[in-house]
């Protein structure tokens, strides 16, 4: 019979580098545990404002911190609602659960917020389809990490864009701004063909032509899909316009499109590397320290 | 005279009759004979003289009348009095004539052609001095004025040589101008990739 292995307290010198790293930074900022929990915490709840919705584990990116819980600490204190996905666990990238503001938090972000309020959804399946759950998963975890390694300064979700854009035009996935640079990030996991692409490519270039992006970057984690966007949005590919007719049916209006140089030269393609089954087991053999942080450092709270 | 002749002979032949009287007569004959061969050499050299006068005074009307009248009053006369005036003297004195008027022209034209080297030459020679002098300076100037339009003609090529330049120069600093922005453009578009690459690694699971 398997007994179950007994978790050891660690001292500070018996911590690794990072977790180290980020205990000194903490105790060299001056701030009390309480007062950077706190700010921690008003974060969070405005990245849920932003977004209408995030996951447990955004949340701890955001919270940049050895110790996890945050989203939990939160919807203790009823500031956020916790609701199971329906594919939550048995797929891989999408969360077991997403949080949603209550009246409590969003009180609490508007309170604290000194930029324009917008309209918030409360009802989880409002707020987000669970279809692509797993793409603005992508999207958020992303945003949350460049903005805690510091590679970006500031984002748009499409929450906040939508509220500025025009009715019938393509809003990109997030809009991210680093040092005077603007790109739109495209997260694309499924292909699209025939309409559907024509569609996709003149909503990109006309995001270019319109909205003034530097950049636009593509990302997905399939190399075939990726290949498939970049040769509909090479130099001197062509698409067509379509537009309803009268009865409905989609018709394609005028001569094809030539994608020039110059806006082709505009999109960065990304595939997103999968993990090997090496930095996987790393990856827990992390979690694990850091859960033995947890109980043995309680700094937070 | 024909009739002097005449009557001699005719005494010479009645003479014979008488040797003494024939011998004067003779004699006289003789005498008058010498006395008529005299007056014959006399009037004789008077002919000669009237002739040859006529023949001056004739070589000298003969063209051009230029001898003077006390040359030729006597040889008139005789003409009047009808001497041909056709003797040697008429062509030494038509010869003389010519001698003298080609004496005097020659003389005219050598004062002239003195009065020419002694006068007109050396005007002629200072004037023709002069000539050279102003044709000298004149092809001086026209050699200065060529050089001078050579000058002219350098400074308008490297006027235009310079317009050209600055205009090679003026593209060539649009050129690095444009070359500049298109670096720094570049430079930047590079670092901006960059920025974003880095950004891009939070989708890096």
């Amino acid at each position: 019979m398997r007994t179950p292995e007994k978790k050891t307290k660690k001292t500070f010198d018996e911590l690794p580098d990072h977790l180290q790293k980020a205990y000194t930074k903490r105790a060299q900022s001056g701030k009390s545990p309480k007062k950077v929990g706190e700010e921690k915490a008003e974060i969070a709840l405005d990245w849920v404002y932003r977004w209408g919705w995030a996951s447990p584990g955004t949340l701890d990116i955001l919270g940049n911190s050895a110790r996890r819980g945050l989203a939990a600490r939160l919807a203790k204190r009823g500031f956020l609602k916790k609701t199971r996905t329906e594919s939550g666990g048995a797929v891989s990238g999408v969360p077991a659960f997403i949080l949603t503001l209550t009246d409590l938090g969003i009180s609490e972000v508007e309170r604290n917020r000194t930029e324009n309020c917008m309209p918030y959804e409360q009802s989880p399946w409002k707020a987000v389809n669970q279809m692509f759950l797993r793409h603005d998963q992508l999207v958020q975890e992303a945003t949350a990490k460049a903005i805690i390694a510091g590679t970006i300064t500031s984002y748009q979700s499409p929450k906040e864009f939508k509220e500025k854009s025009e009715i019938g035009i393509k809003q990109p996935d997030a809009i991210w701004n680093t040092e005077g640079v603007t790109q739109a990030i495209e997260v694309e996991l499924t292909r699209k063909y025939d309409r559907q692409l024509d569609q996709f490519s003149s909503g990109c270039l006309d995001l270019l032509r319109t909205r003034k992006f530097d950049f636009i970057c593509f990302i997905s984690d399939s190399k075939a899909i990726l290949k498939a966007y970049q040769t509909a949005l090479s130099k001197n590919s062509t698409y067509s316009k379509w537009k309803k007719n009268e009865r409905g049916i989609w018709k394609i209006e005028g001569e094809p499109q030539i994608v020039t140089e110059e806006l082709a030269n505009k999109f960065i393609w990304t595939e997103i590397k999968k993990e090997t089954k090496k930095e996987e087991k790393n990856k827990s053999e992390d979690d694990k320290l850091v859960y033995s942080v947890q109980e043995s450092a309680d700094f937070d709270d | 005279m024909k009739k002097s002749i005449l009557s001699l002979l005719f005494l010479i032949f009645i003479a014979g009759c008488s040797d003494e009287q024939l011998l004067n007569q003779n004699n006289d004959l003789n005498n008058q004979l010498k006395i008529i061969k005299k007056e014959q050499k006399e009037h004789k050299i008077e002919i000669d003289y009237a002739e040859n006068q006529a023949s001056i005074a004739a070589g000298c009307d003969f063209l051009v009348p230029i001898c003077p009248e006390n040359m030729t009053k006597v040889g008139h006369k005789a003409i009047a009095k009808g001497f041909a005036g056709s003797g040697a003297w008429f062509w030494a004195a038509f010869l003389l004539k010519i001698f003298a008027l080609g004496a005097f022209f020659g003389g005219f034209v050598g004062c002239l052609w003195w009065l020419k080297n002694w006068l007109i030459k050396p005007m002629r020679d200072d004037i023709e001095e002069a000539y050279n002098l102003i044709s000298t300076a004149q092809k001086r100037i026209d050699k200065a004025n060529a050089d001078y339009q050579k000058i002219i003609n350098a400074e308008k090529m490297a006027q235009a040589q310079l317009f050209d330049l600055k205009t090679e120069l003026k593209e060539a600093a649009i050129l690095l101008k444009k070359v500049t922005e298109s670096r720094e453009e570049e430079e930047k578009t590079i670092e901006n990739l960059k920025v974003i690459t880095n950004s891009l690694r939070a989708f890096s699971k």
